[in-house]
């Protein structure tokens, strides 16, 4: 048999392991291993399990993943994110629409402390939906804006996102985490001019809510000060040379649990929940890593990369014409199958034949994280969209889908922008001090 | 990216399961804990770490080397409680279409599988482990052995798979499955 067709047996493995809901780590670890076998004689497969579990569960600088979601969770469970939301709030919150729009920034600020965009949803989902439920807002709108506003969590640093994609094409974390700042602050922006459009065009839509006196105003944002100065000093000491991005993830969850004790926010559950939900989304994360390198080396050997690299060049479609297909393909991808995975299982393929075409790395990071936000929100398995549909149970699917609709667009919006000008996501990793 | 917002342990207040599974439902719950112990620690020292160099000059030795091998302790040491809490990524789509006992079957099978998959890790870690000692591999700076984080890696591999034997029994019981 010849390698290719190994391969080729192998994906159809995965794809039937996958279907049958075995777990995407455990699958990669088992086709992985039988193809390196069968390629390259067991020893060979025995050593790259043993070999890369411990490199990779071992990996300094893997430790961002940790100290970043304990920052969040001690973040959430001071109850940063509501003080965030209520900060937007008192400031926007009587703009028409204006709880939405509130909604989508306080999601922007959350997305600061982190990585996770589920994590995002939920935390912002059940502080909003509420209130705009109260002001008599379209449920389509409310729901729209908070499975939208929750995608930032992962293009926003810190993000677990990244760092995957980070360690699966070496690139640097840091300069990731940079590059998504920008195109973050864009698409928060694009988010807002969508529902401000909206409103505009159908006022019933969202209504104003009240305005609030600027002594509360003040008040809130004061309360929001420790959130803006944990973002300041985990994001501006990477971009200022001061931290690496595994000092500032330490340094930010220290200061986050500082103040969820400060605040007398925790108990011993709440500890005890903050620690298993951080080693709970650690062992995730690495396990899923774990399997992406047992199983990419046996792709490797079956040359099935370089095979579809050069029929992708075959078609001679120019090099945007070749992004254009590349991205397509995510967003299908993505409509069906959960981000991580489709990270672990493409990136072996698709990264060199990025490169190959004279693509910027950090650049295409970035972007294809934003695909992969699309991915979260369309149907059939809009992961976000579950998790709203669980916080706002009167809502039908169907309308939840309809209020997207705009915020998806307003992605492939700010999607065409980062292909005009790459810049957007280039200038901050591009002026760091390293 | 997708991290489920279970809370709780597994002990509720009306437990009637055999004791052994309680115990052991503690026991993978404690381990958990205690890698979320072993991250404040890792928390603590890499802020220890930035603050000796910046205010002294004089950063921690083998700071890294420390974190490395804890960072294997936080992974395995939750790897489990992980995988008890359905925290492992899976994809959610086609098997929704077949009847409840054909389901069960095939949960059966697919965890029996992946224990099988951990356990072969756990194996191949021990063997690895025993080759550490042999070669004397060690962290660079402070030559910490690398032979018993192995072992940690065996460990949370098995304990995994044990949880997945677990829930291969609990789905084919009578009433079990989804």
């Amino acid at each position: 048999m010849s390698a290719g067709t190994i391969g080729i047996i192998g994906l159809g493995g995965l794809f039937a392991l996958l279907a049958v809901r075995m777990p995407v780590a455990i699958v990669l670890i088992l086709v992985g291993l039988f193809g390196i076998a069968a390629l390259n004689g067991w020893p060979a497969a025995y050593a790259t399990l043993a070999s890369e579990t411990f490199v990779i569960a071992s990996f300094y600088e893997l430790s961002v993943i940790p100290l970043f979601v304990l920052m969040g969770n001690f973040a959430t469970a001071s109850g940063m994110s509501r003080d965030l939301y209520a900060a937007a709030y008192a400031w926007i919150g009587h703009w028409r629409g204006g709880l939405a729009s509130a909604t989508i920034v306080g999601c922007s600020g959350f997305a600061a402390l982190s990585g996770s965009s589920v994590a995002s949803a939920v935390t912002m989902g059940r502080v909003a939906l509420p209130e705009m439920q109260r002001y008599r807002y379209d449920p389509r709108l409310a729901t729209g804006a908070v499975a939208a506003g929750g995608t930032l969590g992962i293009l926003i640093p810190p993000s677990t996102g990244f760092v995957i994609y980070a360690v699966l094409t070496e690139q640097s974390i840091g300069r990731l985490f940079l590059a998504g700042v920008l195109p973050g602050i864009l698409l928060t922006g694009l988010f807002v001019a969508t529902i401000y459009l909206l409103t505009r065009i159908r006022p019933a839509l969202g209504p104003a809510g009240p305005v609030t006196a600027l002594r509360a105003r003040l008040t809130a944002l004061v309360k929001a000060g420790p959130m803006v100065g944990i973002v300041l000093l985990t994001i501006g000491g990477i971009y200022g040379g001061v931290f690496t991005a595994v000092e500032a993830a330490g340094v930010g969850a220290f200061v986050a649990m500082l103040v969820a004790v400060a605040r007398r926010a925790l108990s011993w559950p709440v500890l005890s929940t903050v620690l298993l939900q951080s080693t709970q989304t650690t062992a995730m994360s690495f396990l899923i890593l774990i399997g992406a390198h047992i199983f990419s080396p046996f792709l490797a050997l079956s040359h099935i990369p370089t095979t579809l690299g050069e029929a992708l060049l075959g078609l001679e479609v120019g090099r945007y014409g070749a992004l254009l297909i590349i991205l397509a393909a995510y967003i299908v991808l993505g409509t069906f199958l959960e981000g991580f995975a489709i990270l672990v299982l493409t990136m072996p393929i698709v990264f060199p034949l990025v490169v190959g075409l004279g693509f910027d790395p950090i650049w295409f990071g970035v972007v294809l994280v934003i695909v992969l936000e699309m991915g979260l929100i369309s149907p059939p398995v809009g992961v976000n969209v579950f998790v709203v549909k669980g916080i706002a149970e009167g809502v039908p699917m169907k309308d939840i889908f309809a209020g997207i609709v705009p915020f998806w667009l307003a992605m492939i919006v700010c999607l065409a922008l980062l292909v005009a000008f790459p810049e957007i996501a280039l200038v901050l990793p591009n002026t760091m001090f390293d | 990216m997708a991290d489920s917002a279970s809370k709780g342990g597994a002990d509720g207040p009306a437990d009637h399961r055999p004791r052994a599974i309680v115990w052991f439902d503690r026991l993978v719950r404690g381990l958990a804990l205690l890698a979320g112990v072993v991250l404040v620690l890792l928390v603590l020292l890499t802020v220890a770490d930035v603050v000796m160099r910046y205010a002294f000059n004089a950063p921690i030795f083998g700071a890294q080397d420390m974190s490395q091998l804890a960072l294997i302790v936080v992974v395995f040491l939750s790897m489990a409680h992980c995988g008890r809490k359905g925290g492992h990524v899976a994809v959610d789509l086609f098997v929704q279409a077949l009847g409840r006992r054909a389901a069960a079957r095939i949960d059966a099978a697919v965890s029996l599988a992946g224990a099988g998959v951990l356990f072969t890790l756990a194996w191949r870690s021990v063997v690895s482990g025993g080759r550490a000692s042999l070669f004397g591999s060690a962290s660079n700076l402070l030559v910490i052995p690398f032979e018993p984080f192995y072992y940690v890696i065996a460990f949370g591999a098995a304990l995994y798979g044990l949880v997945l034997v677990g829930q291969a029994v609990a789905a084919l019981a009578p009433g079990g499955g989804r």
